[in-house]
């Protein structure tokens, strides 16, 4: 556990793009909860990459979080540009992403993503009811993605990551 | 102006306007013309004025006839006499007048002619004319006091007038009462119907001014002249028998042949001939009334058309009077109701309106009098059968002539189909607005929601050490999945999670029945699938699966009590709809019959505070949307009770072809 905290503090002095941390959390960090009792312990150094990307900084953040406490390595960008720039630095193994964005929406970040780096694993994550014709978009250029709906609970969004 | 003398007035551009059969305006000049008759020598009191217009001689044996041929032109007379004096008039023009004898009038009529209900409509406009010019001489105090049996006596624009200046006191005696000559004598001028007399011999002895107009031919020319110059040749045999039946005393009425104009032209007319007797009542000749009927013959092949074009029409055209009597009735107004013309003219309008609307055509009624026309007014009629129909109906006033209104005409349209369109456009536009909103509120809510669940499972996180917070904490997600559950059910029913798949049915819902796998056992229920192998089907995943688990869920709801459930898919076939059909049955407590009107309601629910009273709902817009259908049948009888869901889902969605067709 000490080492994961180590590892996380590492990562925020580096400081890669806007990434968001915050003191409050750290306290929490090492899971003490029943919740926390992370499956990733046990692969401590190959920690999975994350990277999240929401224009609402509230749920891009706590989404982060989550992903932290349970022992991921998680970033953030608010925005589709900014998350691409960071993706041949940062490689993460996942790509959390909204749907409805400005600028950049979510399918077309994804389907950039899966251009260059396909190995990345795609979430779409959605709590708008109206973009299955931004989907028909991705369709038609012949990609699927898998789409969460928000409000998701944080236990089953970490499932998603078990899975790998 | 010589005292207790009448006086020749002359009417001059009179300007008539006419509105509604009614006379508003009148603008013209009268000029006191006594002198410069007088001036002619030939009439300069009311005796030679007498004469001048009724002729002089008053005895003889055939005096009346003569004093009737005189008034009507007879030239031996009223050219002597009369054409002297207009003559004389013209040549002097308005020079001859002097100031102070020419009252200008221009007044205001305020409401019908009424009072002389005996004189030809001209007649009695030009008497009200009198009237008011005799009105406005008074107030000019030109004259104070006129004799009320004046009488007006046109010949073609100049009328004569008698009257008694005030001063006079004997004037009253003066006053020489109307002759019935002058008043007939004015009727057969000014009508426009061709007024002609003519002897024995067929030979013309009078020819008044509508004579002239149909006919070509002056007075002058054609008086002594004989009447066989008005027939075509090949017709001169029928004069021959009209002279014998005048002989006879006989009357001819409204006979209808061909005359032929000076120009040549023939043209159809109209003539009534009666005898002329003396005062022995010895039959001297006879009198024609003759009216051009080429107008009418013309109208009657213009109304034939119309007739023609009114029953062809699609939609029902009815005439009524004022009474609601039905006076016409077109082939339309028989495929929309249903009644043959026969059966129906001369009833009442009222058999066509469902009595609760009776009241309406009081209504439609009083704006006919008044009127109005009634534009595209959409109500309901009643068909023969008794079928009520809907319909859209226009309604005229109809005039007579003098712009009477003396009835209405009626055309309906049968706006059923109409209506059934309208309605069902406005409820697909109701579902994609609401569609819309869900979409827009879906949004607005889900991401709050997804923020406070992640605060509070890190909160709950980061105070573990408190368990009174982490138990707070605890209740207040649990709270949170309760909205969350709620807005997915309700607003994410419009999500689309996905593009269209093709997916094996019976693998989807065996998905479904997994899920609830502990549910059944708890609830000690069994579950018999029968899957024929069915093709695959092109769905939305996501929304199949919410259609099978809330009805299988409600399923596992009625059978607390355990039972049996049985699912099974097969192929349909139909017409058009090649599909799939999954029948889901159980052995609950089924539904009774008044919630089974209920059930696909939103927000309808007898699960209490359990139910949302959104499933059903839900599950048939998806099913909808699909383009497929669902229905429920239940039984509540104790022993034999269940529900059967029966959901139909074509291979082809109608739903998207369409979509696809409009882009």
């Amino acid at each position: 556990m000490n080492n994961i905290q180590s590892v996380k503090a590492g990562t925020l002095d580096v400081g890669h793009g806007p990434i968001y941390f915050s003191d409050d959390w750290k306290p929490l960090f090492g899971g003490n909860s029943p919740d926390d009792a992370s499956p990733l312990e046990t692969t401590e150094l190959i920690k999975p990459r994350v990277l999240v990307v929401d224009d609402e900084k509230l749920i891009a953040d706590t989404c982060a979080q989550i992903l932290e406490n349970a022992g991921l390595d998680a970033r953030i960008a608010y925005e589709g540009w900014s998350a691409l720039e960071m993706l041949a630095a940062f490689k993460p193994d996942y790509l959390l992403t909204d749907v409805l964005m400005p600028g950049m929406n979510g399918v077309q970040l994804a389907i950039a993503v899966k251009k260059t780096f396909p190995d990345v694993n795609i979430l779409l994550f959605s709590g708008q009811a109206g973009i299955s014709e931004i989907l028909l978009e991705g369709h038609e250029q012949g990609y699927e993605f898998e789409l969460l709906a928000k409000p998701l609970h944080p236990s089953k969004l970490l499932e998603h990551f078990k899975k790998k | 102006m010589r005292a207790g003398l009448p006086a020749a007035i002359e009417l001059r551009r009179v300007v008539e306007i006419l509105k509604r059969g009614q006379l508003v305006v009148e603008h013209g000049i009268v000029a006191e013309i006594t002198d410069a008759a007088a001036d002619c020598g030939d009439i300069v009191g009311a005796e030679n004025r007498q004469r001048a217009i009724a002729g002089p001689d008053q005895s003889g044996d055939s005096a009346q006839q003569r004093g009737f041929a005189r008034a009507i032109g007879s030239k031996d007379h009223i050219t002597a006499t009369g054409g002297k004096f207009r003559r004389d008039l013209s040549q002097r023009g308005e020079a001859a007048v002097k100031p102070g004898q020419i009252a200008e009038f221009n007044c205001k009529s305020t409401g019908h002619v009424r009072s002389i209900r005996d004189l030809s409509a001209r007649l009695r406009e030009r008497f009200w004319l009198l009237q008011t010019y005799i009105r406005q001489m008074a107030s000019k105090k030109l004259a104070q006091r006129i004799v009320k049996q004046s009488t007006p006596i046109f010949l073609r624009s100049t009328l004569i007038l008698e009257y008694s200046p005030v001063h006079s006191a004997s004037t009253r005696e003066d006053a020489v009462p109307p002759s019935p000559e002058y008043l007939l004598a004015a009727i057969v001028d000014s009508s426009d119907d061709a007024i002609v007399s003519k002897n024995l011999d067929g030979i013309i002895t009078s020819w008044n001014e509508g004579a002239r107009k149909i006919f070509g031919y002056t007075a002058a020319e054609i008086v002594g002249q004989s009447i066989l110059r008005l027939v075509p040749k090949e017709l001169q045999s029928e004069e021959a028998e009209i002279l014998r039946k005048l002989k006879a005393g006989e009357r001819i009425e409204h006979y209808e042949t061909v005359r032929v104009r000076k120009n040549g032209e023939k043209f159809p007319i109209s003539v009534t001939i009666s005898p002329i007797r003396d005062r022995t009542g010895r039959i001297i000749g006879g009198s024609k009334i003759g009216r051009d009927i080429g107008d009418r013959k013309r109208m009657d092949h213009s109304r034939f058309h119309l007739a023609a074009i009114v029953d062809s029409a699609d939609d029902a055209i009815i005439s009524k009077d004022l009474n609601g009597i039905i006076e016409s009735w077109n082939q339309g107004a028989y495929r929309l109701f249903g009644y043959t013309s026969e059966e129906i003219v001369g009833q009442s309008i009222l058999r066509l309106i469902p009595t609760e609307l009776h009241y309406e055509e009081d209504g439609i009624s009083r704006k006919l009098r008044a009127g109005e026309k009634i534009d595209h007014y959409e109500t309901i009629r009643k068909k023969k059968n008794g079928e009520l129909v809907e319909v859209s109906v226009t309604i005229s006033p109809i005039r007579d002539g003098s712009g009477k209104v003396i009835g209405a005409s009626k055309i309906a349209r049968d706006i059923s189909d109409r209506r059934h369109m309208e309605k069902t456009l406005i409820q697909s536009e109701k579902l994609a607005a609401t569609g819309r909103m869900a979409a827009a509120i879906a949004h607005e809510i889900n991401n709050p929601l997804e923020g406070l669940m992640n605060l509070i499972f890190l909160a709950r996180q980061s105070s573990s050490t408190n368990p009174k917070a982490q138990g707070y904490l605890l209740t207040a997600e649990n709270e949170l999945e309760r909205v969350s559950h709620i807005a997915r059910q309700t607003l994410g029913y419009y999500r689309d999670t996905g593009a269209p798949t093709e997916v094996h049915l019976h693998e989807l819902i065996e998905n479904v029945l997994t899920v609830y796998q502990s549910k059944f056992l708890a609830n000690g229920i069994t579950v018999a699938s029968s899957f024929d192998n069915l093709r695959k089907i092109s769905v939305s995943r996501g929304e199949m699966l919410q259609i099978f688990s809330n009805v299988i869920a409600n399923a596992i709801d009625a059978m607390a009590q355990g039972g049996k459930l049985n699912i099974s898919l097969r192929r349909t076939m139909a017409m058009r709809h090649d599909g799939i059909q999954v029948t889901i049955s159980d052995e609950g407590t089924g539904i009774s019959r008044e919630h089974l009107e209920r059930i696909f309601e939103p927000f309808f629910t007898t699960k209490g505070n359990l139910g949302t009273g959104i499933g059903l709902w839900v599950t048939k817009q998806l099913v909808e949307r699909r383009g497929g259908r669902i229905m429920i049948v239940s039984n509540t009888e104790t022993g034999k009770s269940g529900t059967t869901v029966t959901i139909d889902i074509p291979f082809d969605n109608p739903m998207r072809l369409r979509a696809e067709g409009a882009k």
